[in-house]
């Protein structure tokens, strides 16, 4: 029974010693984990006190002055050696702009009367007020290489500070044809400057754009008109046109008969473009085609003419 | 403006193969010599003779003659008292130059056998003429012709002689022609062409070498392509370097039965006054194709200038060093006489004067630049056009940004154009507020004006600067970060309690609060507008190595 006792308390003793043991490692690895998360955790800044003295701006800029890669790029600041290349060009938009230019008529008589009108919308990045003035080279048209436009609503400027700058004048009689280039330049206030141009055409004689007859064939002897219509185009306005003509001599007319604008006998529309004539073809007219003249004079001086067909049946 | 160039080219080659297909037969040619290659010059010898897609300097009267129209000056070349060069381009003022070219040449003991030598001396006169086509009034607006030069050039072979042991001596005389052409593609590159000896054989009396003795011999024509780029320079390179300049040349030349020829070639300049060049040339020589690396180097005044090669000679077979005194007379100006109303104008000096001088420092936000320029001259700065006043006078603003600005000022004079540049420091102007109670305010004062200038601390200029007053937490992140140029994160999720993702200091605050420069509180804010202790500020200014 002793025996078996002690027997017992050897086995209880090992018992015990494991469970030391066992206990011992479990608060070995709590310790081990505890440490790791004490050294893992957060670190926060400290509470002032409030009586701990300020790092000054002043102070903070020296001191970030003077460190290595400040002081190299201060260096580099004053240095007028680096750095200056193209990205240091600027490239703001500094000048006026010219929206567009145009010659209004587009087609002008050299005859030192008709009004041909420049205008140029422009604008600029410092508003129109920045805008110091827009000038025109007439040169080319036998005027001034310098002449200012206007923006005030007078002479010929339909509307004071819109941007639309105008110009009126016309082209010296001394002028040869053909298309003529006009410079225009706006200068801003800052001493820019932008270019345009606009092209005008000089001529002389007016266009016959189109002439026809309705019906295209007609009867002799007929009862029924035939209507001869011309579209004309002058150069300048059209009101400058002084008479259009058809030669109807084959048609028993004995001079040029004269086509109206009118809106009378024919005429659709007074004062358009369209110049129209109505006769009859009498009956002793023989059978054919017949190519009538029709011209056009203008008060410059100008003539055009072309030739239409008419085809006369029995 | 394409087409013209591809039917030049059509008509380039349809010559070229014509003058290719002439027979060559007879003495020179047996030696490698061709007495009407007069590719001499110091400055393209040392770039290995590739010149021919440079040409920008009177030797192109030698190379390219379609590089005459931009070209002027002297130029005396010598390797000896028997080979001197003497090269003259002469600008008429009408985008156009004539040339003149007086090669003299002597090659001596070409080992023909063991107990044959040769030794063979010419004279070539050759006369040029290099034009930009601009003088016709349908080209001269477009600018592709202002980029465009062709050349001619009328070569005369006036005293070869030749002789050999055992052979009678015996002399000869021929003419023949060079075609160049010249495109300026930008400021920093060009590309040419150069048919040299392309008349064909007895064509208008040329095209061969006649000799006393021994009948006629053909010349060999040869086609070049060649391209150059300046790839280091000034404005307009691909890249800008503050008086520095990298040349890059390279050239193929072809021949009929004979191999290609490759040559490379560079220049690099310091200031527009001293030049290093060298190069890779490949020549015809009697045993075939010789290859050498050539040398070279060169220095420039104002009107003078000088220049040094060594390379080889093929058909002796021996490096030579070649002399060239260069001269640009002042009086050989650009001038042309204007319409009867306006005076002459000299491009030379196209601006009477300006306001600008180099390396201004301004505190203002803006420059005046004002000045006169000659009648008929168009000022542009910065690329934009000045406006001119009647009397030529012009005065504009220019925008001046933070830090460093250049200026760049062209005066244009129809196809002519000079630059200028001027560098323009433009300083931060600071409003001290405390300045009565500041210590050593001046360097202080200095320092945030250099960082304001970089960026580094941002101010209105309305704002006055606090020296004494506490710098923030936040204001010190973001001082921190710009001035280590450090690249600011994208803040996606809110930083702490009172620093939200949208918070303009965020990104600074990440990176300072990650790099642990500054710590957040306990409470789970980081205070931007706490103040920053000098015990702080000390540690962090510690780990950048600076102690107060």
């Amino acid at each position: 029974m002793k025996i078996r006792n002690s027997k017992f308390e050897i086995r209880n003793k090992s018992k015990i010693l494991i469970l030391k043991l066992v206990i011992g490692v479990l608060v070995i690895i709590s310790l081990f984990w505890l440490g790791c998360l004490s050294l893992v955790a957060p670190v926060y800044a400290q509470e002032k006190p409030g009586t701990e003295e300020e790092l000054t701006k002043g102070e903070a800029v020296v001191l970030i002055s003077a460190s290595d890669f400040m002081k190299k790029k201060i260096g580099e600041l004053l240095s007028w050696t680096i750095g200056y290349d193209i990205s240091k060009v600027s490239r703001l938009k500094l000048t006026p702009s010219i929206n567009y230019v145009m010659a209004v008529p587009k087609k002008v008589p050299p005859d030192g009367r008709t009004i041909l009108e420049i205008q140029a919308s422009v604008d600029d990045p410092g508003g129109l007020k920045n805008i110091a003035g827009v000038r025109a080279d007439l040169s080319s048209i036998g005027r001034l290489p310098n002449t200012m436009l206007v923006d005030n609503g007078l002479f010929g400027d339909q509307k004071a500070s819109d941007g639309i700058y105008t110009l009126q004048t016309s082209v010296s009689p001394k002028i040869e044809m053909g298309a003529k280039e006009v410079p225009v330049a706006v200068a801003n206030k800052k001493g820019w400057l932008a270019l345009a141009k606009t092209t005008l055409d000089v001529r002389l004689n007016p266009a016959i754009i189109e002439a026809k007859f309705v019906p295209e064939r007609a009867g002799a002897g007929s009862p029924a008109p035939v209507l001869l219509t011309v579209e004309v185009e002058n150069p300048g306005r059209i009101e400058d046109i002084s008479k259009v003509t058809a030669d109807l001599r084959s048609f028993g007319y004995t001079e040029l008969v004269l086509l109206h604008n009118d809106g009378k006998e024919g005429d659709a529309v007074a004062g358009d473009e369209i110049f129209s004539l109505q006769f009859m073809v009498p009956d002793y007219v023989v059978e054919g085609d017949y190519s009538v003249r029709v011209g056009a004079s203008n008060l410059a001086g100008g003539y055009g003419f072309a030739d239409v067909t008419l085809k006369v049946y029995k | 403006m394409s087409n013209i160039i591809s039917r030049s080219l059509a008509i380039f080659a349809l010559i070229l193969a014509m003058a290719l297909a002439v027979p060559v037969y007879a003495q020179l040619d047996d030696l490698s010599i061709n007495p009407l290659r007069i590719e001499i010059g110091s400055r393209p010898l040392g770039m290995g003779g590739a010149f021919t897609g440079l040409a920008d300097d009177m030797n192109s009267v030698l190379y390219n003659a379609g590089g005459l129209a931009w070209a002027k000056g002297i130029s005396l070349s010598m390797r000896d008292s028997e080979n001197i060069t003497a090269v003259q381009a002469y600008p008429t003022g009408f985008g156009s130059s004539l040339g003149l070219a007086v090669v003299t040449t002597r090659i001596s003991d070409v080992a023909v056998s063991p107990t044959v030598a040769a030794n063979s001396s010419s004279n070539v006169v050759s006369l040029s003429y290099g034009t930009k086509l601009t003088f016709i009034p349908q080209l001269y607006q477009d600018p592709a012709f202002q980029r465009l030069g062709l050349g001619i050039s009328i070569k005369g072979l006036m005293g070869q002689t030749l002789r050999q042991t055992g052979e009678l001596d015996r002399s000869a005389t021929g003419w023949d022609l060079d075609l160049g052409i010249l495109w300026k593609g930008t400021d920093w590159w060009s590309a040419g062409i150069s048919l040299q000896n392309i008349l064909p054989a007895h064509a208008l009396g040329g095209g061969v070498i006649k000799w006393d003795i021994g009948g006629e011999e053909g010349i060999p024509a040869v086609g070049k392509i060649a391209a150059s780029a300046r790839v280091i320079g000034d404005i307009g390179s691909p890249i800008f370097m503050e008086g520095r300049e990298l040349l890059l040349a390279g050239e193929i030349d072809v021949a009929r039965n004979r191999p290609m020829l490759l040559r490379l070639g560079g220049e690099w300049n310091f200031d527009k006054k001293y030049y290093i060049r060298t190069g890779f040339m490949q020549q015809r020589a009697r045993s075939g194709t010789s290859s050498d690396i050539n040398l070279g180097f060169g220095m420039r005044f104002e009107r003078w200038g000088i220049d040094f090669a060594s390379y080889r000679e093929p058909v002796q077979d021996e490096r030579f060093f070649y002399a060239s005194f260069l001269y640009v007379p002042k009086d050989w100006i650009v001038v042309r006489k204007l319409d009867i109303d306006k005076p002459v104008v000299m491009i030379e000096k196209p601006i009477e004067t300006i306001s600008l001088e180099d390396n201004i420092i301004t505190y203002d936000d803006k420059i005046d630049v004002f000045g006169r320029v000659k009648p008929g001259v168009e000022v542009y700065i910065n690329g934009l056009r000045a406006s001119l006043l009647a009397d030529n006078s012009f005065r504009v603003v220019v925008p001046l940004s933070l830090g460093k600005n250049l200026i760049v000022v062209e005066a244009r004079y129809e196809s002519e154009k000079k630059v200028w540049k001027y560098k323009v420091l433009r300083k931060a102007r600071i409003k001290v507020a405390d300045a009565a109670r500041v210590e050593n305010l001046e360097s202080k004062k200095e320092a945030v004006e250099s960082l304001v200038t970089m960026g580094v601390i941002e101010i209105t200029p309305e704002a006055e600067f606090v020296m004494e007053a506490g710098v923030t937490r936040g204001e010190l992140s973001s001082w921190l970060v710009k001035a280590a140029d450090i690249t600011i994160p994208e803040v996606r999720k809110d930083l702490f309690a009172d620093v939200s993702k949208d918070h303009p200091l965020a990104p600074y605050i990440k990176v300072i609060t990650d790099m642990k420069l500054l710590l957040p509180f306990p409470d789970g804010t980081f205070r931007p507008e706490a103040v920053v202790s000098k015990e702080e500020g000390d540690a962090i200014f510690a780990r950048f190595g600076v102690t107060r």
